[in-house]
């Protein structure tokens, strides 16, 4: 279910938990982070390819949504909200971490490990593996993948999408027929056998 | 072609099942992850009172940025530029018809740094830098005016963008270029 | 008779030879940056990339992107297959930047290509060349493909790129785009980044966020760093 499609009981949920914590009640914030981890850490995790990272973010979009819950117009839409932090916070760290790796030798990237897409031991050759998914994803510049992520996997509408990364909708429907396009080729070896 | 390529088009079967793939969660410790964030919330002022400590989160941003900040001074007293107020682009917009580039990497504990880009044909070994201190390395290459994308290599195997340039989009192979743009003469 | 004949004759000969040497000048080119590929491709990846190429050429768009794009994939360990990928993506995109800007040096078809990866539309592109008549285009176009790249939104990139290069030679647009990533890698929004920035020397400024995808909850502006 799209993180903005969410039924008017959960919205009464959202206010009223953003509230508890708004008074005081800080464990309260602890249901908060069980109801969007997995959605916000599987957003993280294919924007930014890179478990580590993705955990790092996430855990920074919940201590800054915390930080500025006050702010938070519409408590009961709090799961739209916190997941617009973390996508610019995604944007920063993909940023951030182009200069990083040049700094820190130790964590460069090494073409020798590059994987080896033969597949010959898979029983389902037509069915791409999880490896194989990330390596194409990862083959999507930055922008690309995000509106093909938030377009197919977070299930949001081009108005929505258009609101959450200022883009305008016809960039965006350009942005996700290429990003379409280079998957279709990437995983077409799949599919060729 | 892209542009004509309908965005509502469904999805075709390859295509759902990479989005199934997506789509499945990611594998976590959910206790230890709550427990990070709910120890970091915890640092925080309760809503109510006054200011707030510094975070973990924020130690470690301005580690980053003292180690970036670090690596700019470096570069400017090597003597890469004159008027500055940002994080300096390696290229020096000259209007002749070649420019002297200089390209300097910080990369402590590498014993060889090379540059490797569309104005070399991507040889990882024909433009070395050379080490100006214990960790900087640089190189002066003359390049006509054009957009260039380029990595360094280190120690003949490891890719690394530049860290003070802007980036190219897309990583065809897995890595995001960098680019350096020289203006041409008369080029107002 | 006879001489309109000649006449004729010499015509057919002159065209024919003229033709023969444009399809040989296209074709010296294009040789040239496949030889490239001696010694560091494979036979099937050269055919490849030359097949790619012939098509390319006969367009009368420039080779020499594919073979650097086979180049760079060979430098990096990447397999053919991945490296033909990148290789027709690349002629894909010289033909639309064609279609967008219309005639142009290589120079700016590979920087206009640079600029639709980052998520320019080709719409977008020909108004940069209507808006900016009789100007090279490959500084603009660069600085276009770095704003998006650091999230600028397209459109507003594009009246950004455009607004700045009026006022701006080549080396003062390079500096816009050098001191609008600054801001944005220091936290600013895209959006407010590249407006910020406009007529303006770099400074560094408060977060304030470009959206905020609930109704209009803005972010605190986070703690200044010290100088």
């Amino acid at each position: 279910m799209p993180i903005t499609a969410e039924t008017a009981q959960d919205r009464a949920w959202h206010a009223a938990t953003v509230a508890r914590v708004l008074r005081g009640d800080v464990a309260a914030y602890a249901e908060l982070v069980a109801r969007h981890r997995d959605r916000l850490l599987r957003y993280a995790m294919r924007m930014l390819c890179d478990a580590d990272e993705a955990d790092d973010v996430t855990q920074e979009t919940f201590v800054r949504a915390y930080r500025s819950l006050a702010t938070c117009d519409d408590p009961s839409r709090f799961g739209g909200w916190i997941f617009s932090i973390l996508a610019n916070r995604c944007r920063t760290a993909g940023a951030r971490r182009a200069r990083r790796e040049a700094v820190f030798v130790s964590t460069g990237i090494d073409v020798n490990d590059w994987p080896d897409y033969s597949e010959s031991d898979s029983a389902d050759t037509t069915t791409p593996s999880m490896e194989r998914v990330e390596q194409a994803l990862m083959g999507l510049n930055a922008v690309h993948r995000e509106a093909f992520l938030l377009k197919y996997v977070e299930d949001l509408s081009y108005d929505e999408i258009a609101v959450l990364t200022g883009a305008g909708v016809s960039a965006l429907k350009m942005r996700v027929s290429r990003a379409r396009e280079f998957l279709r080729a990437a995983l077409q070896e799949v599919t060729d056998g | 072609m892209a542009e004509d390529m309908d965005d509502t088009e469904a999805l075709d079967a390859v295509e759902q099942q990479f989005v199934a793939q997506l789509r499945t969660p990611i594998a976590v410790d959910t206790d230890a992850f709550d427990a990070r964030v709910m120890a970091a919330v915890q640092r925080e002022r309760a809503f109510g009172r006054a200011g707030r400590r510094a975070s973990h989160r924020m130690v470690a941003a301005t580690t980053v940025a003292g180690v970036a900040l670090a690596a700019v001074i470096a570069f400017v007293m090597i003597g890469g530029g004159v008027n500055r107020t940002a994080p300096e682009h390696p290229a020096k917009v000259v209007h002749s018809a070649l420019s002297t580039v200089r390209f300097t990497l910080v990369a402590a504990g590498a014993s060889q740094v090379a540059v490797a880009g569309s104005f070399n044909g991507w040889n990882a070994t024909a433009t070395p830098l050379r080490r100006i201190d214990k960790n900087t390395w640089a190189a002066d290459i003359p390049l006509g005016a054009g957009r260039y994308v380029y990595q360094f290599v280190i120690d003949g195997h490891r890719w690394v963008p530049d860290p003070q340039a802007p980036r190219d989009p897309g990583d065809d192979f897995g890595a995001t270029n960098s680019v350096v743009t020289v203006a041409g003469s008369g080029s107002a | 008779m006879m001489s309109r004949f000649i006449d004729t004759l010499v015509a057919s000969l002159a065209a024919v030879a003229l033709a023969v040497c444009i399809g040989d000048v296209a074709g010296a080119q294009g040789v040239a940056a496949l030889q490239q590929l001696d010694g560091r491709a494979s036979a099937s990846l050269k055919a490849q990339v030359t097949s790619v190429a012939d098509s390319v050429a006969h367009a009368g768009l420039p080779v020499a992107p594919l073979v650097d794009k086979a180049l760079e994939g060979i430098s990096k360990g990447a397999d053919d297959n991945r490296i033909m990928i990148a290789v027709r993506g690349v002629a894909n995109d010289l033909g639309i930047a064609r279609r967008a800007l219309g005639p142009s040096s290589d120079n700016e078809l590979a920087a206009a290509v640079a600029a639709l990866r980052a998520g320019s539309t080709p719409a977008g592109l020909t108004r940069l060349r209507k808006e900016l008549p009789g100007r090279q285009l490959v500084v603009p176009l660069s600085v276009l493909a770095s704003l998006i790249v650091d999230g600028a939104p397209a459109q507003s990139a594009i009246v950004a790129v455009v607004a700045n290069a009026r006022q701006r030679d080549d080396s003062g647009l390079l500096a816009y785009g050098r001191s609008v990533s600054h801001d944005i890698a220091g936290g600013v929004a895209p959006l407010t980044a590249i407006t910020g920035t406009q007529a303006a020397p770099h400074a560094l400024s408060t977060f304030k966020p470009a959206f905020t995808g609930g109704k209009t909850a803005p972010l605190p502006a986070p703690p200044k760093p010290k100088p």
